[in-house]
């Protein structure tokens, strides 16, 4: 029998991963950074092109929150716009969805000529949720198919930043997760005017733009919402002011 | 799934007494949150311009508000999310607002909740529901405050854009809502140097000149394919 030592490098990058969302997670940080960053993990631990969030708000619609590129962007606002496709299914019924065939003649026929177009082959819909109550979708898009374990470290890190939404209370206090959606969804709508802002003062496009957004943030050591906050306010004081 | 909750609101605010769109949001909100009063007030430049209220309460503690520079009112104007006052014969409330506190007391209101009309970094105003029993709202209210305000946010707009327009069904809650709309009014906003606020009421105005959807011109503004004028 072989002991299972779980040192391989990609099983210590998965474990320090969780661990790096449990400690924004449990330090505070803002819910939209958090998914953010889930996107982008996902892209760099899984074999997948692709990642994107979205979250249910007040209103009832899904809003894309973070995603891992502008492709990956715009095939999660495209379920959203057109209302079809894997990630409306599952953030509706808590359930994970899978698509390997993208068929024409499948349940989203749009969407799946949409992301056969990108070279993808497979997608995936994972459920953000806790016990009852599911508050949005993780999309993957992949050009190979995952296996069940790729799917099973996939839904974990999910289910590691949702904690960020539900940790409050056990019984859930679903007033809490819904003010955090919205404050959720507010940051993104600052950090796309500001990208607005930004493309259209060096006439470049809209993911560079937010490229730029991510490069001051880091330079500056603000997160991003803050430095999109100092971005739409034209705020003068702020460093953003200077780089950008 | 079911039918979204807001369609339901929608319905309820449609199917409203009130001379206009604004009024009826308040009437609705009253109902929805178990108020006495309601009202939407706007803060433009730094001035208060009173939109729409149920009744003379609702506006005289409005206007108090942002005549002593304090009180739930007043504070929701910078903030992101709801400020709710659970108690208004609470120490802590009587301490923090020495002035307003007698005056909201005296008409008989025990709990106030405020909903900022506010989509990332443009701040219109908020709608304001006074309550005559203390206590936090339950989720559910809470929940259609939010939906309500984002009806009121459409209204406030249209009426900066000089449009007056009973509600019409142009899928209000995606209306100021979309991705695409927040990239045309950052752009817009740059072009022009103006504020945001202006550069939605701008994009409003344009679409309703146009007979167009807002995220018809958004759209158009984001593709580069347009760009608006002052």
């Amino acid at each position: 029998m072989t002991i299972p030592t779980l040192d391989a490098p990609e099983a210590v990058r998965l474990a320090s991963t969780l661990i790096e969302i449990t400690h924004s997670v449990t330090h505070g940080a803002e819910t939209i950074d958090i998914f953010s960053d889930l996107a982008e993990r996902c892209v760099e631990l899984l074999p997948v092109s692709g990642a994107g969030i979205l979250l249910r708000d007040a209103m009832g619609t899904l809003q894309v929150i973070g995603a891992s590129s502008a492709s990956a962007h715009l095939l999660d606002l495209f379920q959203v716009q057109n209302h079809e496709g894997p990630c409306l299914e599952c953030s509706t019924t808590g359930q994970a969805v899978t698509d390997e065939e993208l068929s024409a003649q499948g349940p989203w026929p749009e969407f799946a000529q949409l992301a056969r177009a990108q070279n993808l082959t497979a997608v995936y819909a994972l459920p953000l949720r806790s016990r009852n109550l599911t508050v949005g979708a993780l999309n993957l898009f992949a050009e190979t198919t995952l296996t069940q374990g790729q799917l099973t470290i996939a839904q974990a890190l999910a289910d590691s930043a949702t904690l960020s939404l539900l940790q409050v209370d056990p019984e859930v206090d679903l007033q809490i997760v819904i003010r955090r959606i919205h404050v959720a969804v507010e940051s993104k709508n600052t950090v796309e005017q500001a990208q607005g802002m930004i493309a259209q003062r060096f006439s470049i496009d809209i993911e560079q733009a937010f490229i730029r957004l991510r490069d001051v943030s880091r330079q500056t050591q603000m997160t991003l919402v803050q430095v999109a906050t100092a971005v739409v306010q034209r705020d003068a004081t702020s460093p953003v002011s200077r780089l950008l | 799934m079911s039918e979204p909750r807001w369609h339901e609101v929608e319905q309820r605010i449609r199917d409203s007494e009130g001379k206009d769109g604004a009024e009826k949001i308040c009437h609705v909100a009253v109902s929805l949150l178990s108020g006495s009063q309601a009202s939407i007030s706007l803060f433009v430049d730094n001035a208060y311009l009173a939109l729409a209220e149920t009744g003379p309460v609702a506006l005289l503690l409005d206007e108090t508000q942002f005549a002593l520079g304090d009180g739930p009112v007043f504070e929701v104007q910078t903030s992101r999310i709801p400020v709710v006052v659970e108690d208004t014969f609470s120490t802590p409330f009587m301490s923090a607002s020495p002035a307003f506190g007698p005056i909201v007391q005296g008409k008989g209101i025990r709990s106030i909740a405020t909903f900022p009309l506010r989509v990332g970094g443009a701040s219109l105003g908020s709608l304001n529901v006074y309550r005559e029993q203390s206590g936090p709202l339950d989720t559910q209210e809470y929940a259609d405050g939010l939906i309500a305000a984002s009806f009121a946010l459409s209204e406030a707009i249209d009426y900066r854009a000089g449009i007056a327009e009973d509600i019409a069904r142009e899928e209000l809650s995606e209306r100021f809502a979309t991705s695409h709309l927040q990239i045309a009014a950052g752009m817009v906003a740059e072009a022009l140097n103006c504020s945001i606020v202006e550069s939605l009421v701008l994009i409003r105005a344009r679409a309703f000149a146009d007979d167009v959807p807002v995220t018809e011109i958004a759209r158009k503004i984001k593709d580069r394919k347009l760009m608006l004028q002052r």
